[in-house]
């Protein structure tokens, strides 16, 4: 298949799309979601725990490595 | 993308100041809206996609250097928004894309275009968007360079690798048209 003839196929699937505007006024779902209160998922909770687990057993037991990240950072 | 914009207006924004975040906002929706647009392909999810993009711009506007392009940043978030979306809708398995906004082709090309638009929508997220501004919208490389905050060559070379995963993909299907 050549270059052009997948691109008009490309074009045939996918026509442009041009001069569009939103439908209605997006600055109140805007505000809504500025003013939400942010939600910490079950997620976010185990891997921050995670994270903060890692970094204390790994200062526990390698100490010296941690220094040397410390000094690369 | 409009980039006239005060360097005052900028400066409360990255304080935090509401109004100007709005006037920031109907300054640069439409451009965002159409650029989003052309690359998720449906107006309705372009306008989610805009809502979450412009939350996004205020939530990172500490990090925003009031001395550069407003636009040009925007744009960028805008079009990590859009890929995210892609990410998350990205078809597994046989997957068909249910849009009334296509205009049919009136061609024998009908299954073929149907079949060339159902492997797009398979490519790696980061390949589609590239190959939808590249290919379908034609934009300029730098332009999307810009966009995604990559080396125009990076953007050259993923237009080739997803031109010829497409072809592989179709080749699959044992189209040779």
């Amino acid at each position: 298949m050549s270059d052009d003839r997948l691109r008009m196929l490309l074009h045939s699937a996918f026509p442009k799309l041009e001069g569009q505007k939103p439908s209605h006024d997006l600055w109140p779902l805007i505000v809504d979601r500025v003013r939400a209160p942010t939600v910490w998922s079950g997620i976010d909770i185990s891997v921050a725990a995670g994270v903060v687990a890692g970094v204390a057993i790994a200062f526990l037991t390698l100490p010296r490595a941690l220094l040397l990240l410390a000094y690369q950072l | 993308m409009p980039d006239e914009v005060d360097g005052e207006l900028l400066r409360r924004f990255v304080q935090g100041d509401q109004d100007a975040f709005e006037s920031l906002f109907r300054q640069f929706e439409i451009d965002v809206f159409q650029w989003i647009l052309r690359i998720v392909r449906d107006a309705s999810i372009a306008e989610d996609v805009l809502v979450d993009a412009f939350w996004r711009a205020y939530r990172a506007r500490a990090r925003f250097d009031s001395s550069r392009s407003f636009g040009a940043w925007m744009r960028r978030i805008a079009t990590n928004a859009a890929r995210d979306h892609l990410r998350s809708v990205r078809p597994r398995t046989g997957w068909v894309a249910t849009r009334d906004d296509i205009v049919a082709p009136t061609s024998a090309d009908l299954g073929l275009s149907e079949s060339v638009g159902h492997a797009f929508r398979r490519l790696p997220p980061k390949l589609q968007v590239v190959a939808t501004l590249a290919l379908i919208e034609e934009r300029p490389y730098a332009e999307i360079a810009d966009a995604l905050d990559l080396p125009v060559g990076t953007v050259k070379s993923r237009v080739f690798r997803a031109v010829r995963a497409l072809r592989k993909e179709l080749a699959c299907k044992d189209i040779q048209p």
